[in-house]
């Protein structure tokens, strides 16, 4: 089945390709430079089950349509919606077919590979709404060549999660719990330390596991390995292969599983459901991944927000002997607007109006919802996000918070790194053998003018 | 005489011209395209650079290529003989000693629950069957037996892992085709051979088993043919892992494709495969000659 769904594809992509690719949108519109009357219908895109995202552009559609009755221009912007929860990949492979056969939608999603999409000719060059109203540096993950070619919606921290009642349990006072995220934050306490403390917890029955983390590949790793001093995206953002830093981190994930114990070996093998259970109910101590997997922790142990801020902290990744700098990496979810949609203005003006219109309530609400701070000034100054029992203690990080490029083979690097990882932790390899490996990949998979070998 | 002939075979490629012409687009165009597509740089851009033969470089230089060579033999091998020796193993049973029709039917629906649940389900029961915990059905068998810490069965077993779980999948089918075989052997070779004084494993090895020989020859073929192209199994279970351990070659041309988004690259992978696959359907269609030729 799968293999009759490969050909399938290929079918399609050649079909697509000797008809020229076409990606004209559906509704009347006039040339170029026209002003557009009548009814426009905007396709939008998403995947993922949170759709506070496309509902906010969908809002911003309903107010667009009030400001033109009311200075009684004859537009009104009407969408289609098509949300799907589905692997990334597959979503951006649908985006792409779906514009190639002449169906592509005017406003959509994205997914980490905005490279491919500018590649595709898919999105268009929106640099001029990189303006004061953001979060500074916000735009980098959409960036390719220099140019802007999507809106960040939110502003989703990755870090460290930690359960406040085995703290409690080991004899830490109050006091010494809050103090924590700013000792973290200032490099007083650094990843070492934070380290045994997990091992302590562990030892002393507060928790089974001291240390959690996600159970597929992805970029949550790179923060421990950043926090060891691993670099993977150069100054002029290539992929970089470091070998000493690589070594280090491997060197780390093998001690957690089967030197100190903190991590489960069998973690890989978990699934989502088991692990935020885990979080969730202080199985694991502690937990590194995106602050928005806080809904999907919460809702595994059916807890409301508040309930969940009063069991569980969260912290920035710790200064460590190979790292001075205390840091969180932003992952800014976001949506692009189709190069080839026939109404490139209409679109701009329903970001615009998003990120300095009457609707960036919607952001704050959206921001409220995924627990994540957002990525415009104004939102994160309104009630939703300040009283938000979560987003009210991480505030703080926003100042701390690295947005990261976009770097062509960064999935095949990841992907490749979380098989060693996996194999490490069963202790199946050696660091110095997961190093090679993954070098050996990296060298294989990827063209060698992309990478950077340190 | 010869004309009635010629109409008769016009109407028959009349009747099959649809399925041709459906085969045709379905599955040799694509193959066919699969095959440009092996030559290009495909990415998730899905744009058509053509790259002359470095995907196949790439596939040579992969010291994983030994690695996935060796898993797919070993998984083709292993599977295929446990199938085929259980196959005839169920089918004789059911059909030959078992003289009761019912009964032996009954035993082979049974054995075709695991061939008829959706593959995602039945990997799924596996999964919690094996789960790595002391919640898991084997490990609570394992731990009442005096095991000491649960077993990480999927991770440290891979292979026995997948094997098993293909191999119920496989052998209703074998089994059914036996079956018929069986049943099709003349009662008076089996007379002949009591009246001769033989035993029931000579007459098993001497009687059934000969007769059985094309279609042996035929479900070996046949199934080799599924487990070098089939992968979902594995892909539920492991998905290749832990490492590439339980990698197979036509879940890497998936693993390429459709998990790194190296088109060219998955397809490069899958030409290889066809060209086994076709090598493959012409030794099935030479034994189908012979058999027909023998029969004849």
């Amino acid at each position: 089945m799968k293999k009759l769904l490969s050909l399938l594809l290929a079918a399609a992509m050649a079909v697509s390709a000797l008809t020229g690719c076409s990606g004209d949108n559906n509704s009347s519109a006039g040339n170029a430079g026209d002003e557009v009357t009548g009814t426009v219908v905007l396709k939008v895109a998403h995947n993922m089950d949170f759709v506070t995202i496309p509902d906010a552009v969908l809002a911003a559609g309903e107010r667009l349509n009030a400001k033109y009755a009311s200075e009684g221009r004859d537009l009104k912007i009407e969408f289609e919606t098509d949300y799907s929860s589905i692997d990334w990949t597959e979503y951006h492979n649908n985006v792409i077919f779906a514009q190639k056969n002449g169906e592509g939608p005017d406003i959509f999603s994205l997914d980490s590979d905005v490279a491919g999409f500018v590649k595709a000719n898919m999105l268009l060059d929106i640099s001029d709404m990189m303006t004061e109203d953001f979060v500074d540096g916000i735009f980098t993950p959409f960036m390719v060549d220099g140019k802007a070619y999507g809106m960040p919606f939110d502003l989703p921290v990755r870090v460290i999660y930690y359960n406040k009642a085995a703290l409690k349990t080991i004899g830490w006072s109050d006091e010494q719990i809050a103090a924590l995220p700013q000792q973290m934050a200032s490099g007083e306490f650094t990843w070492e330390q934070f380290l045994a403390l997990c091992a302590e917890v562990q030892s002393k029955g507060a928790a089974e596991w001291g240390l959690a983390h996600r159970p597929g590949a992805g970029n949550d790793f790179l923060d421990v390995m950043m926090t060891l001093g691993g670099e993977y995206i150069s100054e002029d953002g290539k992929l970089v292969f470091d070998s000493e830093g690589l070594q280090r981190f491997f060197q780390e994930i093998y001690d957690n599983a089967n030197v100190t114990k903190i991590t489960p070996t069998n973690l890989s093998q978990m699934g989502w459901p088991t692990i935020n259970k885990m979080v969730g109910d202080g199985t694991a101590f502690a937990y590194y991944g995106p602050i928005y997997s806080a809904t999907y922790v919460a809702g595994a142990v059916e807890k409301t927000p508040e309930q969940f801020a009063e069991d569980v902290g969260f912290a920035v990744f710790p200064a460590s002997q190979y790292n001075s700098q205390p840091f969180c990496i932003a992952a800014p979810q976001g949506m692009g607007i189709n190069a080839n949609t026939q109404y490139p203005e209409i679109c701009k003006d329903l970001f615009r109006e998003l990120y300095s219109g009457e609707s960036i309530g919607q952001l704050s609400h959206h921001a409220d919802t995924i627990f994540t701070l957002s990525s415009v000034k104004a939102a994160n100054e309104m009630e939703d996000i300040k009283t938000n029992p979560i987003l009210k203690e991480v505030g703080y990080m926003a100042d701390l918070s690295i947005s990261e490029p976009n770097v062509e083979g960064f999935t095949t690097f990841v992907t490749e790194m979380h098989k060693q990882i996996v194999l490490l932790e069963l202790g199946q390899t050696t660091p110095e053998q997961a190093v090679a490996d993954l070098k050996t990949q990296v060298e294989i998979n990827l063209d060698a003018d992309i990478v950077v070998y340190k | 005489m010869k004309r009635n002939m010629r109409q008769k075979n016009m109407q028959a490629y009349f009747f099959l011209s649809p399925f041709l012409i459906f085969i045709t687009v379905l599955y040799i165009l694509p193959a066919i395209l699969t095959v440009a597509m092996a030559f290009t740089k495909l990415d998730s851009a899905f744009i058509w650079e053509f790259n002359g033969l470095n995907n196949f470089r790439k596939i040579f230089k992969d010291p994983n290529t030994i690695i996935i060579i060796k898993n797919t033999l070993f998984y083709v091998l292993v599977t295929i003989v446990f199938t085929v020796v259980l196959d005839l193993f169920f089918a004789i049973m059911t059909t030959y000693f078992i003289q009761d029709e019912r009964k032996g039917n009954l035993f082979k629906a049974i054995l075709m629950i695991p061939m008829i649940t959706p593959a995602v389900v039945y990997s799924v029961l596996w999964i919690w069957l094996l789960e790595a915990t002391d919640t898991g059905l084997a490990n609570q068998f394992y731990l009442a037996l005096g095991g000491t810490q649960a077993v990480n069965w999927i991770a440290q077993y891979p292979f026995t892992v997948v094997i098993l779980a293909t191999l119920l999948t496989s052998i209703a089918y074998g089994t059914t085709v036996f079956s018929s075989a069986v049943k099709s052997i003349p009662e008076n070779q089996f007379r002949a051979a009591r009246v001769d004084g033989a035993g029931e494993w000579e007459i098993v090895r001497n009687i059934i088993l000969p007769n059985l020989r094309f279609h042996i020859t035929f479900i070996t073929l046949w199934e080799t043919l599924g487990l070098l192209t089939n992968y979902v199994t594995i892909m539920l279970i492991t998905n290749g892992g832990p490492g590439v351990q339980t990698e197979v070659w036509a879940l890497s041309s998936y693993h390429k494709a459709f998990a790194d988004s190296q088109y060219g690259y998955g397809a490069a992978i899958s030409v290889l495969l066809i060209l086994v696959v076709m090598v493959l359907m012409l030794v099935i269609a030479a034994v189908m000659r012979r058999q027909e030729k023998s029969q004849g």
